[in-house]
């Protein structure tokens, strides 16, 4: 280990406006935002910058390709001086992070690297619904936010402006979900998956029952942080491929530069898209080096946040340096600003914050851990449907995603998956061992028989809401550390019955559509991949979203929040925490889009703060 | 770059007898013809790859072939392989687990006892997936996909129709 700082040595310190922890989504914005203000700022992230480069980018991409069984991290590897978590039970799967003491196994991973976990994500950008601010309000359950969806319209615009995101205004007007007068997404929406197009047809118009509400089902496109069509002058950003400190390569040399302009189709969102056609956080960070006024700090784990004596002005954060990730040798530092931001995802702000002894007063932190725990069942559609072929997801069925029985049970969106039986199964390698081993399958029959079954696999997956539950937490142990000696976060983690109510609606409804749509249903509720929960004697499959909130929740009352409705935090006068850890709850939205929004929202705030 | 950079067979004319062999065997245990698996430039990475490990296993099951080749019709070849090969307790585990290579570009050791039985220079640690072969895996290609992350149709195609309906 290396010697400590010393604080007080002169030149041991930068002095910035903006210090912001985590190179991410939030952290992108934030320092982009910022930048363009002509702040100073730093960002310091605790992983490598491997997907900096297109090289660094391909090599990880090449990683993916050489792992027998795939999941959200496999590109990503294990970075023992900023490890991710891992999925449990999963084969192959990369080094344990979180000490989880359950009941139930929190199954949600990110990562810790350039780029964060958006590079994994889908790509999916649907906004939450109204009706998602006002829980408490509206239906006695969960908690209101300190802000509605109309404060938050402003910076959704914003958000998918930068995203890219590509849909159409009109098919996205449902439950509530208002747009600008005239607005437009920057691009058309990704065409419909052949499935999309074959399960609407047997689907839409479809009434059911939920609550004592009668609904009727469409399969609608989902907005996707993918690059598709261009509307008007947007302009499409492809793939990134950066120098030393992010600077530009050399005209000529930049290959990267007009690829990945428009899908592909290569099927591999989740973990990684080859052509970096789906949105990253590099495009964001690329733009925001391009200003000049920030500087990116790679393999510097920040260890402590530093306050003064009246703890309620912080005064800089500690850092530790590493020299590679397979070696716990590093050099520690400061840096100060004039205000700081904290965007190293859900899990690690709430760790930093506990590790340094701050921000306790409401006893919330670390508390509220959500996700969405996704009901899986898996079919063969009646005829083939061309499975694995484009984007994850081009569709869902989202006309359940609120209504009064939100009172009873959580509500749910389903989505469509064009990717087979890839999340349950492992992919079609599956069905090929089951074929040759089992079935005694080979030569040509064996061909034609994948040709059939794989080209009719599909699956649905019901994101189910859950809500904020104080015992759902995340907390620390000096018995866990990891090689620098930093702690590995303990979790706690349930499924209460609002949700497992949820789950066995939503899985009435999904067997409704199976039955409409003649799918032989394959799902197997106890497997080897996924998890599986019971409810009133039934027993369902069921995985992680990859989503997160709750760790460090906003709301507008110092005693019983974390952050406020501009994610600044409580007792702070100069320390924001952003990043999905600020939402209460997360309704059936997938997180990204609105956490990019309220970092929008934040970078304002922080402007506003800086000038004033 | 899309992951189709494997290197071309550097000997395709002078192809040795063993990876012709080898190569006419699979077409007649994946159901893909002669033209598909040298297209996919990896049979002699495969071979190479079974070479280091179970060459003796190889030579035995590629003797196989060749009475097959030698006692049954070429109408009659799929039974002549069912029969001498898929059904033999050495031949037959070795020869599925070389579908699955095909199929998979994965190792997945012969099933049951195999391993301990008739050996190979390690046993299961050798499961896994064989570098840089994933883009040819074949599997894709049976189901009208394209392998994830490489082939890809382009944008739009997934709104078809899939091939072969």
């Amino acid at each position: 280990m290396a010697a400590s700082a010393d604080p007080a040595r002169p030149g041991a310190e930068e002095e910035y406006d903006v210090v912001i922890v985590g190179a991410g989504l939030s952290g992108s914005i934030i320092a982009k935002q910022l930048a363009e203000e002509k702040a100073k700022v730093l960002v310091i992230e605790a992983g490598t910058d491997q997907s900096r480069t297109f090289d660094g980018y391909q090599a990880q991409l090449q990683t993916f390709y050489d792992t027998l069984f795939r999941t959200p991290g496999s590109p990503y590897g294990t970075n023992p001086d900023a490890l991710s978590p891992d999925i449990p039970g999963v084969p192959g799967e990369r080094s344990a992070y979180f000490e989880q003491i359950g009941p139930v196994d929190f199954r949600s991973t990110y990562e810790r690297t350039v780029g964060g976990t958006i590079l994994h994500w889908l790509g999916t950008c649907l906004r939450m619904l109204p009706e998602d601010f006002e829980l408490g309000t509206r239906f006695g359950r969960g908690r209101d936010w300190p802000i509605g969806y109309d404060d938050l319209v402003p910076d959704y615009e914003r958000a998918e402006l930068e995203i890219g995101v590509s849909a159409d205004v009109a098919e996205q007007e449902y439950l509530g979900i208002e747009f600008s007068p005239g607005y437009g997404y920057p691009m058309q929406p990704i065409p419909p998956s052949w499935l999309d197009q074959r399960l609407g047809k047997a689907l839409d118009g479809m009434s059911v029952s939920l609550g004592g509400e009668e609904r009727t089902l469409r399969v609608r496109n989902t907005p996707a942080g993918r690059n598709s069509t261009p509307n008007g002058d947007y302009k499409p950003v492809g793939a990134v491929n950066r120098g030393p400190d992010w600077a530009p390569i050399e005209a000529g040399q930049d290959l990267a530069r007009d690829y990945g302009q428009r899908c592909q189709g290569n099927s591999a969102c989740t973990p990684i898209c080859p052509v970096q056609a789906k949105y990253n956080s590099m495009k964001t960070l690329a733009k925001a080096a391009d200003t000049g006024h920030v500087r990116i700090v790679t393999q510097a784990v920040v260890s402590r946040v530093l306050v003064d004596a009246d703890e309620s002005h912080v005064t800089g954060v500690e850092y530790l340096s590493y020299d590679a990730p397979d070696s716990p040798r590093h050099t520690v530092s400061i840096a100060r600003g004039r205000t700081y931001v904290l965007a190293c995802h859900a899990v690690e702000n709430a760790k930093l914050m506990l590790h340094s002894g701050i921000a306790a007063r409401s006893g919330e932190l670390g508390r509220n851990l959500c996700d969405h725990p996704v009901l899986l069942v898996w079919g063969l559609m009646p005829e083939r449907i061309g499975a694995h072929r484009g984007p994850l997801v081009t569709s869902g069925i989202e006309d359940l995603r609120g209504g009064s029985f939100r009172g009873e049970h959580a509500a749910f969106r389903i989505e469509v998956g064009n990717d087979g039986w890839l999340w349950p199964k492992g992919g079609p390698q599956g069905t090929a061992v089951e074929a040759v081993i089992r079935r005694n399958l080979a030569g040509r029959r064996l061909r034609e028989e994948l040709h059939e079954r794989i080209g009719r696999q599909f699956r649905l997956g019901a994101l189910i809401e859950q809500l904020p539950d104080r015992d759902n937490k995340v907390t620390l142990d000096p018995r866990y550390t990891d090689q620098l000696g930093l702690p590995r976060p303990v979790v706690s983690y349930d499924l209460d019955a609002y949700v497992r109510e949820g789950i066995a609606a939503a899985h009435g409804i999904t067997s409704q559509i199976f039955q409409r749509a003649g799918v032989e249903d394959c799902t197997e509720p106890v497997n080897e991949i996924t998890a599986n929960v019971q409810w009133r004697g039934q027993t369902f499959a069921w995985d992680g979203a990859g989503h997160y909130s709750g760790t460090h929740l906003m709301g507008d009352d110092p005693t019983s929040s974390v952050v406020d409705g501009h994610q600044r935090v409580w007792g702070y006068e100069n320390l924001h925490a952003a990043g999905p850890g600020s939402m209460p709850t997360m309704g059936t939205a997938n997180p990204s889009l609105t956490v990019a929004a309220l970092a929008f929202r934040t970078a304002t705030d922080i402007i506003k703060q800086l000038k004033g | 770059m899309p992951a189709d950079a494997s290197t071309v067979s550097s000997s395709l004319p002078t192809a040795s007898a063993r990876e012709h062999d080898f190569v006419a065997l699979s077409v007649e245990l994946t159901g893909f013809s002669e033209v598909e698996l040298l297209g996919t430039a990896i049979a002699p990475t495969y071979l190479e790859w079974l070479d280091e490990r179970f060459a003796a296993v190889l030579s035995e099951l590629l003797k196989a072939w060749d009475g097959v080749t030698k006692d049954y019709a070429p109408e009659d070849r799929e039974r002549g392989v069912r029969e001498e090969i898929l059904a033999d307790p050495k031949l037959g585990p070795f020869s599925r687990a070389i579908i699955l290579l095909w199929y998979t570009a994965a190792w997945y050791p012969p099933e049951g006892n195999w391993s301990s039985i008739y050996g190979g220079r390690k046993d299961d640690s050798d499961e896994g997936a064989i570098p840089g072969a994933f883009p040819q895996s074949l599997v894709w290609k049976a189901a009208g996909a394209h392998p994830t992350a490489a082939k890809p149709g382009g944008f739009g195609m997934w709104s078809l129709p899939p091939e072969g309906s």
